[in-house]
């Protein structure tokens, strides 16, 4: 035996273990991914709860949370009340994300005649209610998903959403 | 950010791995120090590709990672079978990277592929007709193009136009019927075949059972009416009987995989060869260097498989396995999260054809298949597929980055 193919035995027990602790991160790595993607509880810091007095209507924009989100620095949800609130990537917005895939003013939700509404704000990237793209100004019921420039949120009415 | 940290370390190891592997070929090629160049090159090339696919945010991560422990893999094979080979792969590994941008952009760019299902079918005409009159004949099979000294195989070009004119009806972008009878369903079907025509002209049996099966796996999932699956199927079985029947090329492989044992002198040499290989390696494998691969023909290309098991053991082997298992994985949850049904379609499609041919070849050298010639993807020696691998993997990417970015404006 030479002392190259001693080497090479050795090398070929490191490197089995090297392409094994590889697939086994990686599978870490995607079951992180995975359990993110379905995982869609989220909890909002309690002491944000105005009183309730305040508003007529309340609601929760819960955020999805992703790799993005928390690369945005999005909060686990918005407590909202009957708006309109506008969302986008300017200063003005009452909710401020700044990805360069929002538009500066993106979408916005209110509170009418005992309805919420989503509508999109002209946005480069569009608004989707549902995976579907908004054309028009849509009715919000409990649970929808609102995704806009690769993130999402669920939401979540407190009180004020006629059946 | 908390993924971003665990993504280094993949990295890491895959970068040692391979490095290690490159010095252990150093010593046994009497100090060639290219071979030390080739190393830093990939691994140099490896490391910008993931920062500009995790930096730019290019979409899914994970599809780079597992194509890079590929080819790091195929790399350390191919050079410590032939270092010339080694040179040439990694020129063109490094046009696959062009390629892979290149693809991403066009893709990312332009919208309007769902409507040329026209264009898809002449281009792969002319490239079958190019290939029947100025081809050149390897190993029995006419699928050569030769332009002075570079010469590409077009029937891995041809999987991919193939693909993309499959999405065009499957998406539902085309459904307008050419004549009154001839539905697109029909005409998906008589082109088809036409290829498959094609191919047996060329006798390329490798690339007809790739695409026939992409073919009828979608099929499966798009065709509603079941009775058009079950008429494919069926000519499939026709054929087949037929081509098993009467065509001695065909008939000779199945001997060879029955019992190749009878026929160790002539037609079962590759498999049995093949085999020896693989249990020589054991679990773990003489060791990179130690084995005597060159009694395997065509080791570098289709039989790269048992050269790795043998000479990094079965374990190897099977993570190589795991590793297309994965990719495919992550493919088909980018095909299954698309919003846009032709994107959804092609990322089918370019799944189904990572995976069917890692099935083909490495079903056919661990004889659990008749052996069918065609590449591993990424691992293989050759030009054409490591390029066309890459341009199938930069749709991929194109098409995760536009769901995660959100689809552009129209």
């Amino acid at each position: 035996m030479t002392l190259y193919s001693i080497l090479a035995t050795i090398f070929s027990y490191i490197f089995t273990f090297i392409i094994y602790l590889f697939i086994l991160l990686i599978i870490r790595l995607i079951y992180t991914d995975i359990r993110n993607m379905n995982g869609k509880v989220m909890y909002v810091e309690e002491e944000e709860v105005p009183e309730e007095a305040e508003w007529d209507a309340r609601a929760v924009l819960v955020t999805v949370r992703t790799e993005e989100s928390d690369y945005f620095g999005l909060k686990k949800g918005y407590r909202i009340g009957e708006g309109p609130i506008t969302v986008g990537r300017g200063e003005d917005c009452d909710i401020q994300v700044k990805n360069k895939y929002l538009s500066i003013e993106h979408f916005q939700i209110w509170f009418e005649d005992g309805v919420w509404y989503l509508k999109d704000l002209g946005s480069r990237n569009g608004t989707y209610h549902n995976d579907i793209k908004i054309r028009k100004i849509t009715p919000l019921s409990e649970g929808d998903e609102i995704t806009f420039g690769g993130l999402t949120f669920i939401f979540q009415p407190e009180y004020g959403v006629m059946e | 950010m908390k993924l971003r940290n665990g993504y280094i370390m993949p990295v890491l190891l895959m970068l040692l791995g391979a490095l290690m592997g490159f010095g252990l070929l150093y010593m046994r090629n009497d100090y060639n120090i290219n071979i030390i160049y080739t190393g830093l090159i990939i691994e140099c090339l490896f490391i910008v590709v993931c920062s500009i696919v995790v930096f730019t945010r290019m979409g899914d991560k994970f599809l780079v990672l597992f194509s890079f422990m590929l080819i790091s893999i195929g790399m350390l094979m191919i050079c410590r079978l032939d270092i010339e080979r080694g040179l040439k792969q990694i020129v063109w590994v490094g046009i696959g990277f062009v390629a892979f941008f290149g693809a991403y952009l066009v893709y990312y760019f332009i919208d309007i592929w769902e409507d040329y299902w026209y264009l898809y079918v002449g281009l792969s005409v002319i490239l079958f007709v190019l290939t029947l009159t100025i081809g050149r004949t390897v190993n029995g099979s006419k699928n050569w193009i030769g332009i002075g000294s570079f010469a590409f195989q077009p029937s891995e070009i041809i999987k991919i136009l193939y693909i993309m004119f499959l999405s065009c009806h499957y998406s539902g972008a085309w459904t307008k019927p050419i004549k009154e009878k001839i539905t697109p369903s029909i005409m998906t079907a008589i082109v088809t075949y036409l290829f498959i025509g094609f191919l047996v002209l060329q006798r390329d049996w490798g690339t007809i059972l790739v695409l026939f099966s992409i073919y009828i796996f979608m099929i499966y999932v798009y065709e509603k009416n079941p009775l058009f699956l079950a008429v494919n199927v069926g000519a499939a079985l026709v054929v087949a009987f037929l081509g098993y029947k009467f065509m001695h090329h065909i008939q000779l492989r199945v001997t060879a995989w029955l019992n190749p044992w009878e026929h160790i002198e002539d037609i079962g040499y590759q498999v049995t060869q093949s085999l020896f290989a693989i249990s020589a390696g054991g679990y773990f494998g003489k060791g990179l260097g130690n084995g005597t691969p060159y009694h395997i023909p065509e080791v570098h290309t289709d039989f790269i498989f048992s050269a790795i098991c043998e000479e990094m053991g079965v374990f190897v082997g099977a993570a190589v396995v795991l590793l297309f298992f994965l990719l495919a994985y992550r493919c088909f949850k980018i095909a299954l999260k698309a919003t846009n049904p032709y994107n959804k379609s092609v990322g089918l499609g370019v799944t189904l054809m990572f995976s069917l041919q890692c099935f083909i070849i490495i079903g056919g050298v661990i004889k659990f298949i008749p052996l069918t010639g065609i590449t591993l993807p990424f691992v293989s020696y050759g030009g054409s597929s490591m390029v066309v691998s890459f341009i199938s993997l930069g749709i991929m990417q194109a098409i995760s980055a536009r769901e995660e970015r959100g689809e552009r404006s129209e």
